[in-house]
């Protein structure tokens, strides 16, 4: 077996294509982690920025304001508190869309609103095309280098007819076969694992995610090489195998994942942002009697408070106000959950579509890894969205009780830095167990392939 | 037709793998510009509801204080375009609503994109989009054995013992290969530009649609020739075949990510935070920093008494407090405007880096080709964007207007009713451009995937006679 796997890795060394191959991919794993980089290095000066306007605001607020009309606990509740997503250590492999959001987001006391989390300022053409990352490398364009290398495995040898010689002559047809697939792994997958490896190494200390997306890695490309290899068994012709090969390429990189993506949105609606504007408006409408209903009801119970009334207390609005406020806050809230469990259907829904597609599931391990995928950010949305209930309700209970102003109060001027949102490696296994089985039913198929008469 | 052009187009046309391709594609991108035009009709309907909605519900508000009804605020809908559902170019990249209000402009918000589900590195499937990323394939598929092949089996040399000049032979299979090209997708794309002016028929519509269509056409003349130059180049098709398909992922995977980066790091924007925090501040102060609130406010004070000839503002005939609610959004106007004015012209500098990189690669030329045509580009919404701010001037000013002349100073008890809500303007989406400047717009992408179709072809035509040459030499 030894001897077959040296000889595989000796020819392909000895061949231009691998060198060139490996050149380009070094070369293009080093641009995504300088762009990685960079995106991190932006994310962590714009949350400096943001820490600095939070630090000005907080001690603008504890000066009382001078107009007539103004309330200091809810000037206080005002003070733009940011919430901060959490930044692993892979955060820059997988950067792709994932601009669009926002991972430090205004605590104000303001409902709920659907474009909370959307950044707004940015570059239109990096958002529709996708910035470049590691995860475009390794799950786009690795099996494409893998396509363009391994797509000739065996046609050679059927070619000439020495596949049936091989076959008769070795020891044992199953352990040459190994040998031959492990030998190209060795000289096509491994030195990207290790490229992988030490750029993860420059971005900062090794991790357990490191390890498993080096794995990862490892058996992505190794479900590539036995889906060329099972080409290339039946191929008639080396141009035949590529473009074979390149085929199915397009159809697991592009097509299954574009298409589950539409089966799943036509499949489960999500209301628009039109839509859902409008819906949340005749809500916000409604809200206002609702608050009117809350106050009396508050009042009922706390007859020791006096009523409020715009002749008696100037400040008086600010109740029915906050309390209409909660009913808005709480009637948008309901909206949006909605909302969010409409897409985590969605997703769902998307997943299982493009189940058969390595690459969707290698993009989904990837994004987990990385602490991008839509899972972790819809519960960033949410404990934002708790967050800002709790000030709220902090705000609404020192108005309504007319409580002492006290500008260091915790409840609103503790900056919510680094929300804890809970997410394990154990998220990964789906993923990663999907992706062995994909491994498992192509090395069956091409096993067939290879093993069944021409 | 040269029978050589024939020989190569039937042999090209029969082949079994360009059909599969060819008719995969085809599938592909009509089911793209199907549902295309379905999702276009179904947001048209979408957004003429919600503005109905809107109207009714500012014409239902009840009775209140104008600036009470600033403030209530109303709202305003990005039209669809007829054509964004083959070409959507930056429709999912910027917003679909915007909340019209005094004192504040935000740009538009709900992308489209944030309400569907992750559809893999390639984003959301269009018929201009897949043709951009599939067509290169087909043409890879049929050209990459039009000199390789035929090479290897020893047919060029019979052919050129024939008596076939070399430059006959060349320009033969490069022309076969276009007409076989031009066979496989004429009927995919009439049929999607037919169902686009079919949706929504107009001569504008019929002529954006068949620039499209031209320009796709070009984008595939141009990777055909490329394809044929290339196995003209090499030895074997199969080196062809992996040589057509690395530049296929560099010119249309890699240099699109690498020139949107680059745009975004030459030019960068704002982000939200400092975007606000800059307005705020000059909004406080002023754009030179000493011209605060307080002293703008003093000055139209004496300004007003001295016109009316009165000693303070309560002797007023008028209400001061919305010409002081004018000025300061006239001011906050200014302001404003500086600052997205800042932030359109740095993505204007970003859409010239994205040209320029179009030169390497040609889908970015298509792309820009198409969305201005379909009116889904930069041009376009920042068009919009800058009508929205002017109605939301006009809105408030008839607001700010009414309660100057219906109240007087300190009068914050004045209500105004159905009346005045009827008469101030409502928001008219800006008209579409006129096919000239379209064509104008469209000019940077068009003038590239020119470039490349003469560039390409002649390097096939070149490289296929130098082959030739060779040969005959031996």
């Amino acid at each position: 077996m030894m001897h077959v796997i040296r000889h595989e890795c000796v020819a392909l060394l000895r061949t231009r294509a691998l060198w060139l191959y490996l050149a380009v991919f070094g070369g293009l794993l080093v641009v995504a982690a300088r762009s990685g980089e960079a995106w991190r290095d932006g994310v962590y000066a714009g949350r400096a920025a943001a820490a600095d306007a939070q630090h000005r605001s907080l001690a603008a607020a504890a000066k009382l304001p001078e107009q007539p009309w103004a309330v200091p606990w809810m000037t206080l509740g005002r003070v733009p508190v940011t919430a901060e997503l959490p930044m692993g250590s892979l955060a820059p492999v997988a950067i792709d869309r994932v601009g669009q959001y926002r991972s430090s987001v205004v605590l104000d006391i303001r409902p709920p609103d659907p474009s909370d989390g959307e950044a707004r300022m940015l570059s239109p053409f990096l958002l529709d095309i996708g910035a470049f990352d590691l995860a475009m490398v390794v799950v786009v364009l690795f099996p494409l280098g893998l396509v363009a290398m391994a797509h000739d495995l065996w046609v050679a040898e059927r070619v000439r007819g020495t596949l049936a010689l091989v076959e008769v002559c070795a020891p044992s047809t199953t352990r040459w076969i190994l040998a031959t697939i492990l030998g190209r792994w060795l000289a096509l997958v491994a030195p990207i694992v290790v490229v992988v490896a030490a750029v993860i190494a420059w971005w900062g200390p090794a991790t357990t995610e490191a390890a498993v997306l080096l794995g990862a890695v490892a058996v992505y490309g190794l479900l590539w090489l036995i889906i060329c290899a099972g080409i290339g068994s039946r191929a008639p012709s080396a141009a035949w195998s590529a473009t074979a090969a390149l085929a199915v390429w397009i159809g697991l990189v592009v097509l299954v994942p574009a298409a589950a993506g539409v089966a799943a949105s036509t499949l489960v609606k999500v209301p628009s942002a039109v839509e859902l504007e409008v819906e949340l408006e005749r809500d916000s409408l409604d809200a206002e009697e609702a608050g009117e209903a809350l106050m009396e009801s508050y009042l009922d119970e706390h007859p020791e408070l006096p009523r409020p009334t715009r002749d008696e207390d100037p400040k008086g609005w600010a109740k029915p106000y906050l309390l209409v406020l909660q009913a808005e806050a709480a009637r948008r809230g309901a909206v949006l959950d909605t909302l969010e469990r409409r897409l985590a259907t969605q997703r769902e829904v998307a997943a299982v579509a493009s189940a058969v597609s390595p690459a969707a599931t290698m993009q989904a391990v990837v994004a987990t890894l990385a602490g991008h995928d839509e899972e972790r950010l819809a519960e960033y949305r949410g404990a934002v969205v708790e967050l800002r209930r709790r000030r709220r309700d902090a705000l609404v209970e020192r108005v309504l009780q007319a409580r002492p102003f006290d500008a260091n109060d915790p409840a609103l001027t503790t900056a919510a830095m680094d929300i804890a949102v809970p997410r394990g490696l154990h998220t990964t296994v789906p993923g990663l167990v999907l992706l062995l089985g994909q491994c498992v039913v192509a090395a069956a198929v091409s096993w067939w392939a290879l093993r069944a008469p021409a | 037709m040269n029978p050589i052009t024939r020989h190569e187009f039937v042999n090209l046309y029969r082949s079994r793998t360009v059909r599969s391709v060819a008719s995969v594609m085809t599938v592909v991108v009509m089911i793209a510009a199907l549902a295309g035009l379905v999702t276009q009709q179904h947001q048209v309907q979408e957004r003429v509801a919600a503005s109905e909605y809107a109207r009714e519900r500012w014409l239902g508000q009840g009775a209140k204080n104008p600036h009470g009804a600033a403030h209530f605020g109303t709202y305003v809908f990005a039209p669809v375009r007829a054509l964004s559902g083959l070409a959507p170019g930056l429709d999912e990249a910027f917003g679909t609503v915007v909340r019209v209000e005094a004192h504040v402009r935000t740009p538009l918000s709900g992308r489209p994109m944030a309400s569907r589900p992750s559809v893999g590195p390639f984003g959301w499937p269009s018929a201009v989009s897949l043709c951009e990323l599939l067509l290169p394939l087909l043409a890879i598929a049929l050209g990459h054995g039009t000199f390789a092949s035929h090479d290897g089996a020893g047919l060029l040399d019979s052919v050129r013992t024939a008596c076939v000049s070399r430059v006959r032979l060349a320009a033969g299979k490069l022309f076969g290969a276009q007409l076989a090209m031009l066979a496989c997708v004429g009927p995919m794309l009439l049929g999607a530009a037919g169902l686009a002016v079919a949706v929504e028929p107009s001569t504008t519509n019929l002529v954006c649609i068949l620039g499209i269509v031209l320009g796709i056409t070009a984008y595939a003349w141009a990777w055909t020739a490329v394809s044929v130059a290339i196995s003209a180049a090499t030895e074997r098709a199969s080196t062809s075949l992996v040589l057509a398909s690395g530049l296929w992922a560099t010119t249309c995977l890699l240099a699109p990510q690498f020139a949107a980066a680059h745009a975004a790091a030459e030019h960068p924007m704002r982000d939200d935070m400092s975007f606000q925090r800059a307005v705020r501040d000059d909004l406080d102060a002023g754009m030179d920093g000493h011209d605060s609130q307080d002293a703008r406010l003093a000055v139209l004070r004496e300004h007003v008494l001295a016109e009316y000839g009165v000693a303070r503002v309560e002797d007023l005939p008028i209400n001061f407090d919305g010409l002081a609610m004018q000025a300061g959004e006239v001011h906050a106007a200014e302001v404003y405007a500086h600052h997205f004015d800042a932030q359109w012209d740095v993505l204007a500098a970003q859409e010239r880096v994205m040209d320029r990189a179009s030169v390497l690669a040609p889908g970015l030329a298509l792309q820009r080709w198409a969305g201005a045509l379909a009116q889904t580009d930069l041009a376009h919404h920042r068009r919009l964007a800058e009508s929205v701010e002017a109605f939301r001037l006009e809105w408030v000013a008839a607001l700010n207007d009414a309660l100057v002349r219906g109240s007087r100073t300190g009068d914050w008890e004045y209500r105004a009713d159905v009346e005045l809500w009827a008469t101030v303007p409502s928001f008219v989406a800006p008209k579409p451009a006129e096919i000239g400047s379209l064509m104008a717009q469209a000019g940077a992408g068009g003038v590239v995937l020119l470039g490349w179709s003469i560039v390409a072809g002649a390097l096939a035509l070149g490289l296929g006679v130098r082959r030739l040459s060779i040969r005959g030499g031996r």
